[in-house]
C-alpha cells in the first residue's frame, strides 16, 4: 500500500466534505420541493372535494329555475311580454349549464387521456365571430364592447388546419371570463394573426386584472381566486385549466400578461397540424417495417 | 409482420391513453416520453400509454401526461374490460435522453423510465420486454390483440423530436 501524506489525507476528506455539502444541500432542495408538491396536492384533493359539494349550486339551482320558468309558461300564467322575457330567463340559465356541462365533460376527457385530436380546414375569423355572436346575450348584460381585429385576415377569413371543436372550447371559455371578469361598459379587445405554422389569438379584457403572485395559479384545476363567500363568480375553476391543456394538445402554449387595474390579455398560440395525421402515419409505417428495419417484442 | 386481421388503427398522442375492447393497431412516437403497454393474455386485449414527465405536481389538470396518472389510468382501464391484474404483462419503451443534462436529477427521460418500472413493479405486473434510454426516438406499433410490438428507432437526432 502506497503512504499517503498528510496533505493528501486532509486535501481528500476535505473533498469528501465538500461531496458531502452538496449532496446535503441537493437532498434539502429536493425535500422542500416535495413538500411544495405535497401541498399542492392536498390542495387540489380538498379542491376537488368542495367541487362535488358546490356542483348542487352550480348545476341544481339553475336547473331548478329553468324548470320554474318553463312550468308556468305552459301554465300559461305569462302574458305576451313576461313570457318573452321568461324566455330569455331560460336561454341564460340554460347557455350557463350548457357551459358549465361541456367544461366539466372535457375536463373528465382530458384527465382520462381520451381527447384525440380530429384536424379539419377551420376558419378561424368565422369562428370567432360565431363566439362573439353567441355570447352577445352576456356581453349586453355588462354593456361591453366586445371588438375584433382580423390583422391576419384576409377578404375577411383566416384559414388554419386544426382541431376546431377545441379551439372553439379554448377561444369560448377565454371570451367567457374576459365577459365575466371585466367591469361594466368597458371593452373585450380580440385579436387573431398568424405568424408562420402558428396562430396567435389573444383577448384582452379591462378588468381589474390579476396579482403577479395568483398568475400561475389560475390554471391549475378548481382554482378561483375569489372562494367561498367572497365569491361572485360561476363556474368550477375548470376553464383555465381545460384551456391550458387544449392549447397544449393543439401543440400551443396559453400566455397571460397583466397590469393591475388595467385588465388581462390571455393569448392562445397554436401550431397548425397536419390534416389526415393519423392515416399518414400508418402507411408510411407499415412498409418501414416490412422491409425489415423494425424491431418486434 | 403484422397479421392482416387488425385493420383498425388509432394514432396515440402524447398524454392520452387507449384501451380499446376490440383489437388494434396503436402507433406512437416516443423522446423522452415513455409507453407502457400492457396486455392481457387469457382476454387477449391489451392497452397503452404515452406520458411525457414522471409526477403530476398538482399543476394544470391531473391528466394521463404524467406516469404517475397514466400507469394507474391504464390498470384501472383493463380491469374495466374484465382484466385481473395477475394476468396483465407489460412492455416499456421510450425514455430517451432529450438534452444533455448532467444532473441525473433533470434526466427526464431517466425519470419516466424508473417510474415505470417501480410503478409495475408495485402492482406485481411483469415487465416481459423493453427498449428504453439512449440517445435515440422510438416509434412503436402496438397490436392490442396479440400484444406483439413492433419498433423502429429513430435515425433523426431526438433533439428534433418534440415529443
Amino acid at each position: 500500500m502506497d503512504r499517503i501524506d498528510d496533505d493528501m489525507l486532509i486535501a481528500e476528506v476535505r473533498q469528501r466534505f465538500e461531496e458531502s455539502r452538496i449532496a446535503i444541500a441537493n437532498l434539502r432542495t429536493m425535500t422542500q420541493n416535495l413538500e411544495a408538491v405535497n401541498e399542492k396536492l392536498r390542495q387540489s384533493e380538498s379542491l376537488k372535494s368542495d367541487f362535488l359539494s358546490n356542483i348542487r349550486n352550480e348545476i341544481i339551482n339553475p336547473l331548478s329555475s329553468i324548470l320554474g320558468l318553463a312550468r308556468q309558461l305552459i301554465d300559461k300564467k305569462a302574458d305576451g311580454r313576461t313570457a318573452q322575457e321568461m324566455a330569455a330567463a331560460i336561454y341564460h340559465e340554460a347557455f350557463d349549464l350548457d357551459f358549465q356541462m361541456r367544461n366539466i365533460f372535457t375536463a373528465a376527457e382530458l384527465e382520462a387521456g381520451d381527447a384525440g385530436l380530429s384536424v379539419a380546414n377551420v376558419d378561424a375569423a368565422a369562428l370567432i365571430r360565431g363566439l362573439v355572436a353567441a355570447f352577445g346575450h352576456k356581453a349586453a348584460e355588462k354593456r361591453l364592447a366586445v371588438e375584433f381585429d382580423c390583422r391576419g385576415c384576409s377578404g375577411g377569413a383566416l384559414p388554419f388546419k386544426t382541431d376546431p371543436d377545441k379551439l372553439q372550447k379554448v377561444l369560448a371559455n377565454l371570451l367567457a371570463n374576459a365577459i365575466e371578469f371585466n367591469l361594466e361598459g368597458k371593452r373585450v379587445l380580440i385579436a387573431a394573426w398568424r405568424d408562420g405554422d402558428r396562430l396567435h389569438i389573444s383577448i384582452a379584457d379591462e378588468g381589474i386584472g390579476i396579482p403577479e403572485q395568483h398568475r400561475k395559479k389560475v390554471f391549475d384545476r378548481f382554482v378561483q381566486l375569489e372562494t367561498g363567500i367572497r365569491k361572485r363568480h360561476h363556474g368550477h375553476g375548470l376553464g383555465l385549466s381545460i384551456t391550458k391543456a387544449l392549447a397544449e394538445l393543439l401543440g400551443g402554449t396559453v400566455s397571460l400578461a397583466s397590469e393591475e387595474g388595467k385588465g388581462c390579455v390571455f393569448t392562445v398560440s397554436v401550431t397548425e397540424q397536419e390534416a389526415g395525421r393519423d392515416v399518414d402515419v400508418l402507411s408510411g409505417d407499415g412498409n418501414e417495417f416490412i422491409f425489415g428495419e423494425g424491431t418486434s417484442y | 409482420m403484422m397479421p392482416e386481421t387488425v385493420e383498425k388503427t388509432h394514432y396515440l398522442m402524447a398524454g392520452n391513453l387507449f384501451v380499446p375492447e376490440e383489437a388494434h393497431l396503436v402507433t406512437t412516437v416516443l423522446g423522452s416520453c415513455v409507453s407502457v403497454c400492457l396486455w392481457d393474455g387469457i382476454l387477449r386485449i391489451g392497452g397503452i400509454n404515452h406520458y411525457m414527465l414522471p409526477f403530476w405536481n398538482g399543476e394544470g389538470l391531473a391528466s394521463p401526461k404524467y406516469g404517475n396518472i397514466a400507469t394507474a389510468k391504464l390498470i384501472e382501464r383493463l380491469q374495466e374490460l374484465g382484466s385481473q391484474k395477475r394476468n396483465l404483462r407489460a412492455k416499456v419503451f421510450g425514455g430517451g435522453i432529450v438534452l444533455n443534462v448532467k444532473n441525473p436529477f433533470m434526466n427526464i427521460g431517466e425519470r419516466n423510465i424508473q417510474l415505470a418500472e417501480d410503478q409495475l413493479k408495485s402492482e406485481g405486473v411483469p415487465i416481459v420486454s423493453a427498449d428504453t434510454g439512449g440517445n435515440v426516438g422510438r416509434k412503436i406499433i402496438f397490436n392490442t390483440g396479440t400484444g406483439m410490438v413492433l419498433m423502429k428507432k429513430l435515425t433523426r437526432q431526438i433533439d428534433d423530436i418534440r415529443i
